[in-house]
């Protein structure tokens, strides 16, 4: 799977391409820790050209909302595709994850101005 | 009329989750002869996963040496896939529910839950030091019991 990362002012904007399953996940965990560790207080997930990710993908993208949370900052996804709003909803973290399905309204979401 | 024999398609993968990769290209090829739809096809993919991941971390430790052995059996009425793993077995039963309040924000537990959720019929069975095997299955839409 493929990672690009766009910085922002105290924020990243992920663009992933791929499925995030395997050695992928880990691939995935490292580039959000390193967000993490620069000190971020948002992140927007960007899943147009990601068609699959696994529960461990899923585990991963919590622990990250949880750490944003708690230093009072925000993690939303966009433009997921329909398979991964299906897994959402069946694992009930649609309650949890707001999705945006145009760039403008999460970055609105995560109080930046573009 | 006499029913055909299942189509078995097998694979072997060393426990390194790079290989889940290899699994998936599969899992493409065996929907493909299944002819699911595009939705059905993703269930399955990502039920086989889980269970391929679960069997090489919490299995076979991670252990390279370790196989994980997959079994495709494709028939007009369905999909039957085994799983099996060389570890020490588990007890399914023990594994917490992921959508009670108390866990939705933990981040692991979810992977039984969703090959339960995706597929038709789901069945471990334990043999000690022997390793686990899950049986999954998925009915074509109009072979549903």
């Amino acid at each position: 799977m493929k990672i690009d990362v766009e910085n922002k002012d105290d924020g990243a904007i992920l663009h992933l391409e791929g499925k995030i399953i395997g050695d992928g996940v880990a691939k995935f965990k490292n580039a959000l820790e390193e967000q993490i560790d620069t000190g971020v207080r948002w992140i927007i997930l960007d899943l147009s050209d990601v068609p699959l990710m696994d529960s461990s993908a899923l585990g991963t993208i919590i622990m990250v909302f949880l750490k944003l949370k708690e230093r009072k900052g925000k993690l939303v996804l966009l433009y997921a595709q329909e398979n991964i709003i299906n897994i959402l909803n069946i694992t009930k973290l649609n309650s949890l994850f707001e999705v945006y399905d145009n760039m403008q309204a999460a970055l609105n979401a995560v109080q930046l101005k573009p | 009329m006499k029913k055909k024999l299942p189509k078995e398609i097998t694979l072997d993968i060393p426990s390194e989750f790079r290989h889940i990769y290899l699994l998936d290209n599969v899992l493409s090829y065996v929907a493909k002869e299944m002819r699911f739809d595009e939705e059905t096809k993703e269930q399955v993919n990502l039920a086989v996963i889980e269970a391929g991941t679960n069997a090489i971390k919490h299995g076979n430790k991670n252990d390279p040496d370790k196989l994980v052995h997959f079994r495709f059996y494709i028939s007009d009425d369905g999909l039957t896939i085994y799983v099996k793993d060389s570890g020490n077995g588990f007890d399914p039963s023990s594994v917490e529910d992921p959508l009670s309040p108390e866990n939705v924000m933990k981040p692991c537990g979810r992977g039984i839950f969703l090959m339960k959720a995706l597929m038709d019929e789901v069945e471990f069975t334990m043999s000690g030091n022997c390793g686990t095997e899950v049986k999954m299955v998925k009915y074509k839409t109009q072979s549903r019991p």
